[in-house]
């Protein structure tokens, strides 16, 4: 394997609580972080990366990716899903077990971890279903994935389930310490709503779901979670009031973490206004008193790190009315550009703050030993030019999806330099193979 | 062959335009086209389509209706074919039941020598897998000069005027608007109340009517006070926006009203689980002769129709004098022969979004 040295960057590593961001050079061997030291003197290593003025950072870990494969390789696969996030700067990503079929036994979450090895240039991980088949009728054999690698466990909301259900479903996962995660919207509450309740929603004539569709779910999970604490995080959380109960319940102890979104956190429900699908997602975007507390509660740590949520869907799945368009944005390639430009360039996250959301904070949800850049580490690297200006055209995507609201965006920061298990993956900006 | 770009123009040649005419003598033709051009005054609407009232400026309005006073009384001289559209084609594409809109468009392409052709589907395109371009270009090959869209999904009409060279109405798109039916109405109020700025209330169900979508924004522009009598769930959110004043009782609401509207409860529209029963609906909302005396004096009744008798509306109140449901429908002819000649013969031309 390949020595490489990486000269001049500013390194920052938010475990590093004295000196979180400073210029060191970083030399790699066999795979691992060797060496982080100013003027590191290593004449022989194969590969120099100069790394002057730009971020030098662990890779970003995604813990909310849609691979799509098995099922719809039409939209993605796992390879294209792997590309696209090493475009962006993406060295981990946990896919979703809302595939074809569901992923909720060894056999499939091995299929996807085994597929993400063999053709994925990122590391691949899973989470499998809480439920099997995502029906939330019966629950799946969580330990059994646990043993073959998932990371956690989802529970969709998609199916109306249980309280009772719900509540057992803790305890068997506080038996087996398997962290669940979860999408919290209450099918019932949401009817047949496409997007958000309010001004827009009614501008358009369009049907909307209130903002308790969300926050509901989440203030009944907290009461099981009191009689049952057992690791459990919310998944791409989008209104005021949701930050509000997760802060609280932070507060009183409760084991429990959550995530935002990149469009979350940069749009509003208006941006659907000229009946715009590129914007129709679900959780569907809210107003911006609900955008401002996602970004206040990104500052105060109620949430815990950034996401895609990446969606890959087919062209003419957008391109029909509103109502019957996929809910969905891709977002790995857009994912370090967006948040930086909206949250390091506003000065709302120092650097430090903001790569522990996307990188150590989202690695220790899911359990993974990535996400940290010292020494004796796998070296899973993204260097990014933060000072680079660009527009984001999503004809040149890697992924299969081009469905995004923020295609023709200008942006500032841009992936330079990846890599992955001490083997580079991107060389400026362009991906090796 | 009478070219629209003749009247237009400011060297226009009436008796050439006589000669080639075919109207009826009856009402002189001479005496539409100079009634129209003195009435158009060389002015076109701001918009190439008709999708939202949103889009319309005070100016459209003055010129939309001016243009149906004259139309109108066109039609009531007993004439009502002339050739002002002889040689283009209209294509009315239904994706949803309709009856009287469609025919409404159909006769007065027909009055206006236009070529009309309907084209009906029952679902939409996107549930029978056509993507929206797919769909425009299919209508752009028909080579139309003007698209009339009805479709159950709101924003279909927008979406579809986005992707076609052809001008575009929007003919009622789910629950979002009805731009001409708005219309209508208020050209029937300004024959009675002329440019009066009225006190105006919606009784019913303002959540699923896209009728109320298009009236709503048009009355806010005219400078109406808007009121709306409903239950709480039948009330769209942010509507305040809209200036609207809410009241859950409907008695609350008619003191000082000049024009009482009521909105039809889309049962057909899944709106039958937000009241409990018709019956309880009918005996809160119901327009009867003691809730309309609550009213001023000579206020009038409207309706978009269809009505359901003795529960949007009591037969007393709707064959009452004040009622201009009649009016409004025959207004609906000479409206759409306006807005139907304004954007074909609008000389800014869409740009082809496909090259």
């Amino acid at each position: 394997m390949k020595t490489i040295l990486i000269k001049n960057g500013k390194v920052v590593n938010p475990l590093n609580r004295r000196n979180p961001v400073r210029i060191a050079d970083i030399f790699i061997r066999d795979g691992k972080i060797a060496k982080i030291k100013q003027n590191l003197a290593r004449p022989g290593a194969d590969i120099v990366i100069d790394a002057k003025g730009k971020l030098v950072t662990a890779g970003l870990v995604d813990m909310h990716v849609h691979l799509r494969e098995p099922g719809r390789e039409d939209k993605e696969t796992i390879a294209t899903a792997t590309r696209a996030a090493a475009k962006g700067g993406i060295t981990t990503i946990l896919g979703m077990p809302n595939t074809n079929p569901t992923i909720d036994s060894q056999t499939t979450v091995k299929f996807v971890l085994e597929k993400g090895r063999e053709e994925g240039i990122v590391n691949v991980l899973t989470a499998g279903a809480l439920t099997k088949n995502m029906e939330g009728k019966e629950l799946a054999e969580i330990w059994e994935m646990k043993m073959n690698g998932a990371s956690m466990v989802i529970d969709d909301c998609a199916e109306e389930q249980g309280m009772g259900l719900r509540r057992l479903a803790l305890e068997y996962c506080k038996t087996f310490d398997m962290p669940i995660l979860t999408h919290p919207e209450d099918a019932d509450l949401k009817d047949d709503a496409v997007m958000n309740e309010g001004w827009a929603a009614t501008r358009m004539g369009l049907s909307g779901s209130p903002a308790s569709t969300e926050s509901l779910v989440i203030a009944r999970t907290l009461e099981l979670l009191r009689e049952v604490p057992t690791p459990y995080h919310f998944t791409h959380v989008t209104t005021a009031r949701s930050v509000e109960l997760i802060r609280e319940a932070k507060k009183t102890g409760l084991p429990v973490t959550a995530d935002v979104t990149t469009h979350h956190l940069l749009l509003t429900d208006e941006a659907c206004l000229n009946y715009n699908t590129a914007a129709k997602v679900d959780p569907p975007l809210r107003t911006e008193i609900d955008r401002l507390a996602l970004i206040e509660g990104l500052k105060d740590g109620t949430i815990d790190a950034i996401i895609t949520d990446h969606a890959p869907h087919l062209l003419v799945e957008k391109f029909v009315p509103f109502a019957e368009a996929a809910v969905g944005i891709v977002g790995l390639e857009t994912l370090f550009a967006l948040s930086y430009t909206e949250l390091v360039e506003k000065k709302i996250l120092s650097l430090t703050e903001f790569f522990a959301k996307l990188t150590v904070n989202p690695a220790k949800i899911i359990r993974s030993n990535r996400g940290t850049i010292e020494e004796g580490v796998t070296a899973d690297i993204s260097i990014f030019d933060p000072k680079m200006e660009w527009k984001i055209d999503k004809n040149k995507f890697e992924t299969k999806g081009r469905n995004t609201p923020f295609d023709g965006w200008k942006v500032k920061g841009k992936t330079s330099e990846v890599i992955v298990g001490g083997a580079p993956v991107v060389r400026q900006g362009e991906l090796l193979k | 062959m009478l070219a629209l770009d003749e009247l237009l123009n400011t060297d226009f040649d009436l008796p050439k335009i006589i000669s080639s005419s075919t109207l009826n003598p009856r009402m002189k033709s001479s005496s539409l086209l100079t009634q129209l051009k003195k009435a158009r005054k060389g002015k076109n609407l701001s918009v190439p389509d008709l999708i939202s009232i949103e889009n319309l400026t005070l100016a459209d309005l003055e010129l939309i209706f001016d243009l149906t006073g004259v139309f109108k009384k066109f039609i009531e001289s007993g004439d009502k074919k002339c050739d002002l559209l002889r040689g283009k084609t209209i294509i009315n594409f239904f994706n949803e039941n309709s009856t009287r809109t469609r025919s409404s468009f159909e006769l007065a392409g027909k009055h206006l020598g236009a070529d009309v052709v309907n084209v009906s589907g029952s679902a939409s395109s996107g549930k029978k897998g056509e993507t929206l371009g797919d769909s425009a270009r299919t209508l752009d090959a028909l080579n139309a000069d003007l698209l009339i869209i009805r479709d159950a999904n709101s924003g279909a009409s927008f979406q579809l005027s986005q992707l076609t060279q052809a001008p575009v109405v929007n003919a009622g798109d789910g629950w979002h608007e009805h731009p001409t039916q708005a219309l209508l109405e208020a050209f029937t109020l300004r024959e009675k109340f002329g440019k009066q700025k009225l006190t105006y209330l919606f009784v019913g169900d303002a959540l699923h009517s896209r009728v109320f979508g298009s009236q709503v924004r048009l009355y806010q522009k005219l400078g109406f006070e808007i009121r709306l009598a409903a239950p709480a769930t039948l009330i769209p959110k942010g509507i305040e926006n809209w200036g609207v004043k809410v009241f859950y009782k409907i008695e609350d609401a008619l003191p000082g009203c000049d024009a009482i509207h009521a909105i039809r409860l889309q049962t057909e529209r899944a709106a039958g689980k937000f009241v409990a029963t018709g019956r309880e609906y009918s005996k809160n909302y119901c327009l009867n002769p003691a809730r309309v005396a609550l009213a001023k004096k000579d206020a009038v009744i409207l309706h978009a129709g269809p009505v359901i008798r003795e529960f949007d509306i009591r037969t007393e109140v709707l064959e009452s004098p004040n009622c201009l449901v009649q009016q409004m429908v025959k207004n609906g002819l000479p409206i759409r022969m306006a807005l139907e000649w304004l954007l074909i013969s609008n000389p800014k031309k869409k740009i082809n979004p496909w090259k």
